[in-house]
């Protein structure tokens, strides 16, 4: 029988769904021993075969039968034909007489298993008595099937020949022997599909229970089983020998006072207490725990009573977080809070400190600012009220010197006020050009003119430079006031700038100023550097110290004035 | 250089700044008439002198410029221009709002203080 049957699968649907056969459910054993001493009381062949032909139990063959019929291929082909369809439909309990195919007796009684046919039991192989055998027809198979004649009709005569009433008889007996194998077949079906059924639901119970123990055994929190009564550990999983820094070898059949400081112990062994006392989960957030090996661990526990069939805790189950590095992370956090906090707040008062300390700074430089640029005016103020004095009794000399003083310092003032609207950032070279001439040409008498451009490179200059730029600037127009308007009516005064391109582009580049007017030029004592001014003592003084520069005084047309600066004086291009 | 000479009052506290006014204006060919140094004394000069304008400094005591500028330009229209340290934004606003027409930064330049009066008399000329 197919034992994998499905469990609650009946056992009429069972047969149908499966293949069940004879041989299968019938207790062999059992049986053939009854049938033998039938056989022997009786003298009749009995013989139980299944749908198929099989022969399950046979108490012995006629010579005609064992030696003939069942030995030839052909003549065998009609004894099972014989014993599968002849007997087919035949009610349980009952029995049918037919001729086989080979022409001797056969009596059939059915076994049915749950109202299924499986098999027959047959008794056969005789003649009866009030007949005529009919030789001829032997000869006939003889011929047939091949077999030697003579001894053929010599088994043909050994076959039995029972009356009509005994085999009637005995088939009864038959018949009640096939419908009582038929109910113990049953009945040992039935048995050993329980069986089938129990052993798969202890298959899915084994099943089952491997699951949950790999679960319970690779889950990363320790999980543990104590006897609610005694309160000793039974079970403990990987994570809960790994945190504990103990084998399972070591833990069971222990209690907390084996491993555990008192207090800890003590601790462990009140929070089960309380579990099994009120029956319900008990969550401990935090509890210490000494490992072994690994120092104090902070668990998160929860404990459940497990309760047994009588509603009484039979164990206690225990699952427990490590929750240390968690702990020392938040504790790190906190501190790191509590620290950015009073970073922030430090921070916070030094803001508003520099805050302050700008804007008093910005406050007092504007202050300072304001009054430099009004003790300039100041001055200013001084030298013109001095050349009036002047005039009223001296030579108009000391008027032009005062003039020229004052333009200077009116110059440094014009410095300044572009200088701080620029909070002291770099100025452009064509800028402090257009507005020293500007100032210079309150110099240029008022019939005459003056006129001033900018070509070329423009250049950035630092605050400091740009004030020595600008003086320079100044002695340069006044030159040309004087010489150049002296002895013309107009006067065309050019600026330019260039950058030199340098051979290594690491190196600074220079910067070349070259100031000309179209007037008489420079007297040539003054280039041979035999004569000197303040104006021209002023010019070399501010090139060569305050601009670092090499300054070339020639004529060309006119004044033709050249400056080389380095841009290590901080000079920038416009660009930049 | 023009036969008669543009007539200017200089409004300024401070006297030496004064000097220095005076000095830049009369190289620029103007004939400086007279020196208030506060804003009461600016309104009664340009309704006494009659100046053909007015340089006004913004700080001054007892009266301010600006208030001084709007009495002026009230009682008797002049050309006024505004004399600030600083370009502040509010100064220049305030200033636009009675009526003044240029503003010079301190220290003025010739050329800066020709234009400034120009332009302030043409503001006043101007169609309202």
């Amino acid at each position: 029988m197919n034992e994998e049957l499905p469990q609650g699968t009946t056992t009429n649907a069972a047969f149908d769904k499966f293949d069940i056969r004879l041989r299968d459910i019938l207790d062999v054993e059992s049986v053939k021993p009854v049938m033998l001493d039938l056989w022997s009381l009786t003298g009749m062949n009995v013989a139980i075969i299944d749908l198929e032909g099989n022969l399950l139990i046979d108490t012995g063959w006629q010579d005609v039968c064992l030696k003939f019929h069942r030995a030839n291929a052909l003549s065998c082909r009609n004894c099972i034909e014989s014993d599968t369809l002849l007997s087919a439909g035949i009610p349980l309990g009952e029995f049918k007489a037919y001729r086989c195919r080979n022409n001797l007796w056969d009596v059939a009684t059915p076994i049915m298993v749950a109202d299924k046919h499986l098999g027959n039991l047959f008794v056969g192989q005789f003649f009866y008595d009030d007949e005529e055998v009919d030789y001829d027809q032997f000869r006939r198979q003889a011929a047939e099937f091949g077999f030697d004649e003579e001894r053929y009709l010599a088994a043909v005569d050994k076959v039995p020949r029972y009356s009509r009433h005994r085999v009637s008889q005995v088939m009864g007996l038959y018949a009640k022997l096939a419908h009582m194998i038929s109910s113990l077949s049953f009945t040992n079906m039935q048995l050993r599909m329980a069986l089938v059924e129990h052993r798969k639901a202890e298959d899915e119970l084994r099943r089952a229970n491997a699951f949950l123990d790999s679960i319970i055994e690779n889950i990363p929190l320790m999980v543990f089983l104590k006897d609610a009564e005694d309160l000793r550990f039974l079970r403990f999983n990987r994570a809960g020998e790994a945190l504990l820094g103990r084998s399972r070898d070591q833990l069971l059949g222990k209690n907390d006072y084996d491993f555990f400081p008192p207090d800890q112990a003590e601790f462990f062994i009140e929070k089960d207490r309380e579990v099994l006392r009120h029956g319900k989960l008990v969550d401990i957030p935090e509890e210490p725990l000494e490992s072994s090996g690994r120092g104090t661990r902070i668990l998160h526990t929860l404990k459940v009573p497990v309760m047994g069939q009588g509603g009484e805790a039979e164990y206690l189950l225990g699952i427990s977080e490590d929750i240390t590095q968690r702990k020392q992370v938040e504790e790190a956090l906190r501190a790191s809070e509590a620290l950015h906090k009073a970073l922030a707040e430090e921070n916070a008062v030094l803001l508003e400190q520099s805050r302050r300390d700008a804007e008093a700074t910005a406050t007092l430089l504007h202050e300072v600012n304001h009054r430099v640029k009004n003790n300039m005016m100041a001055v200013i103020g001084l030298l013109y009220a001095q050349r009036r004095f002047i005039a009223e009794n001296l030579r108009a000399d000391f008027q032009s010197a005062m003039t020229e003083l004052a333009g200077r310092v009116e110059t440094m003032a014009l410095v300044h006020g572009m200088l701080s609207a620029s909070k002291w950032g770099p100025l452009p070279m064509s800028r402090l050009f257009n507005e020293v001439m500007g100032a210079a040409s309150k110099l240029v008498h008022y019939e005459k003119s003056m006129e001033f451009s900018f070509v070329g490179e423009d250049a950035r200059f630092p605050a400091q430079a740009a004030n020595s730029l600008a003086l320079l600037l100044f002695e340069l127009a006044t030159n040309t006031t004087k010489h150049a308007l002296g002895a013309k009516e107009h006067v065309r005064v050019r600026l330019s700038g260039r950058w030199l391109p340098m051979a290594d582009t690491s190196d600074p580049a220079d910067y070349v100023m070259t100031y000309s007017d179209d007037g008489p030029g420079f007297p040539p004592e003054v280039l041979a550097g035999q004569r000197s001014s303040l104006g021209i003592y002023l010019l070399r003084t501010l090139a060569a110290h305050d601009l670092r520069g090499a300054l070339e005084l020639r004529n060309d047309g006119g004044a033709l004035v050249t400056l080389r600066m380095s841009s290590a004086l901080g000079l920038k291009r416009i660009s930049e | 250089m023009p036969e008669t000479k543009m007539r200017i009052l200089v409004v300024e506290d401070d006297f030496l700044v004064a000097e220095m006014i005076e000095g830049v204006l009369e190289e620029c060919g103007y004939l400086v008439i007279g020196k208030a140094t506060d804003g009461r004394e600016a309104v009664n000069m340009t309704l006494e002198l009659k100046p053909d304008a007015v340089l006004m400094d913004v700080h001054l005591p007892v009266m301010s410029g600006l208030e001084a500028s709007s009495m002026i330009l009230r009682l008797r229209p002049t050309p006024i221009v505004v004399l600030t340290a600083y370009e502040h934004k509010e100064v220049v606003e305030a200033a636009t709002r009675v009526g003044v027409g240029a503003f010079l930064v301190k220290p003025p330049n010739a050329n800066s203080l020709r234009r400034a009066i120009s332009q302030a008399i043409a503001a006043l000329t101007a169609p309202k």
